[in-house]
């Protein structure tokens, strides 16, 4: 019978024979209750992560999982070469994506997305499923302050629900409560982008790694958008 | 078990949705089909004897088959498959396509002697000779989810699937191919020993090779 809680016991971790990134780690994630993990980087947030949703099994200690993950990997790059609209439906079904500025890409090829809409892509369809442990890597990143909040509305609904929410936040994602684990290590300053993109009167805020600043411009002009602003995020 | 959040025929559809816009995988089966042509362009003899060797051929070729259909997909959603649905079934989501690629490919295998070889041959060698296509065509599938959990390079990839077909193919004992050849490319009838070693030895390659990469992903992903 599988554990009610998401468990980890003295799970280590290390890539091959490199030093241990994760040592004699013990953590309890009950139903219902949120665990934010944060640390600086190479402190293993994403390996973690990678540990509790079962994509890879650590070599010493042991996990405990009481279903299936709804996983958001940190980088979602390598997309197939299928068109976005197709990837969506084979992931989650027909009915297409609740994020609506999904939209305007779904005739576009998967791997052609900016890392930031593949992100979204996934994250749409991940959201989708009914599993009751979400573990997810970053999933504010790329993300506008609407798509934020729609985020934090759908993980408030499945905690309410008894679900188990495991985020890694660089910045803290505008949900209350939740467990802090903190890996250590330093965080480094925040490095976002924040673009102000205006269409037709509509006008939108995109916060973005400086990484997708030029995919997301490139983007948003291809689309018809101006760029009002591109500054530091503070 | 419970119910999988993407059904497995929806992740093979996946897969074969981005391998058929992978112009290696249509490379592999042009050579494939090349390789038929030119063994069956002259009197190739009785056909057990060109069906052993076109066997031995799928081997590698599948090997390349399988590669670009795995580097078609994308580790990021199997990563993502992996969590909703296990590891068993994202690698059987992973070897059905290359599996139904060898299908297709042993098909042609025994419909190009049929069609072209002239020398009369029982049934039985043609069934002989679409079991081999799909063990060899299996070992090489195999040995390529291998070597994609393994994440090595396609140079190195393609090294050690042309090393290991010409090792396994100059010796008799060493399956996959060695076997294959040694039993059923000659005239003569095989023992009992060599011709069940024919059919075993492959098989063995491919469980071994198939848990192998099991291990390597429950480690890496």
């Amino acid at each position: 019978m599988p554990p009610a809680s998401l468990t980890a016991e003295s799970v280590w971790w290390r890539y091959r024979r490199g030093p241990w990134v994760l040592r004699d780690l013990t953590l309890d994630v009950a139903p219902g209750q949120l665990l934010r993990v944060r640390g600086g980087n190479g402190r293993g947030k994403s390996t973690l992560l990678r540990l509790l949703a079962g994509v890879v099994v650590p070599p010493k200690g042991r996990i405990g999982t009481p279903g299936r993950a709804a996983y958001l990997p940190q980088l979602a790059r390598d997309l197939p070469a299928v068109r976005a609209g197709r990837l969506s439906a084979l992931l989650r079904g027909p009915d297409g994506p609740d994020d609506d500025r999904l939209a305007g890409h779904l005739a576009t090829r998967a791997d052609e997305l900016s890392a930031g809409t593949a992100r979204r892509l996934l994250l749409d369809a991940v959201l989708s499923w009914p599993a009751g442990v979400l573990v997810l890597d970053e999933p504010a990143d790329g993300l506008d302050d609407a798509a934020v909040r729609r985020l934090t509305g759908v993980l408030a609904d499945r905690l309410d629900a008894g679900g188990i929410v495991v985020v890694a936040e660089h910045r803290p994602l505008p949900l209350p409560g939740g467990t802090v684990l903190d890996l250590g290590g330093t965080v480094p300053a925040d490095p976002r982008v924040r673009i102000t993109l205006e269409a037709d009167g509509d006008r939108t805020v995109l916060t973005v790694p400086p990484a997708e600043r030029d995919a997301v411009l490139r983007d948003a002009l291809g689309r018809g958008w101006s760029v009002l602003a591109v500054e530091p995020d503070r | 078990m419970s119910a999988p959040l993407v059904p497995v025929r929806r992740a093979v559809r996946l897969g074969a949705t981005a391998a058929v816009a992978s112009r290696s995988l249509l490379g592999a089966t042009f050579a494939w089909l090349v390789a038929l042509a030119a063994v069956y362009a002259s009197d190739a003899g009785p056909p057990r004897q060109p069906m052993a060797f076109t066997a031995a051929l799928l081997f590698p070729i599948g090997a390349w088959a399988t590669a670009a259909m795995l580097a078609a997909g994308s580790d990021d959603l199997r990563a993502v498959l992996t969590a909703a649905d296990g590891r068993g079934r994202v690698l059987a989501a992973d070897s059905a396509l290359p599996l139904g690629w060898i299908a297709g490919a042993a098909l042609t295998g025994v419909l190009a002697p049929l069609l072209f070889d002239p020398h009369p041959a029982p049934a039985t060698s043609f069934v002989l000779g679409a079991v081999l296509h799909v063990l060899t065509g299996a070992a090489g599938a195999a040995l390529a989810l291998l070597l994609h959990a393994l994440r090595v390079s396609p140079g190195v990839q393609l090294l050690v699937v042309v090393l290991a077909g010409l090792v396994s193919g100059r010796l008799a004992v060493l399956p996959p191919i060695g076997p294959v050849l040694a039993a059923w490319s000659g005239d003569a009838n095989p023992g009992a020993a060599p011709a069940v070693w024919s059919f075993a030895g492959p098989l063995v390659v491919t469980a071994v090779l198939v848990a192998a990469a099991a291990a390597v992903r429950r480690r890496r992903g």
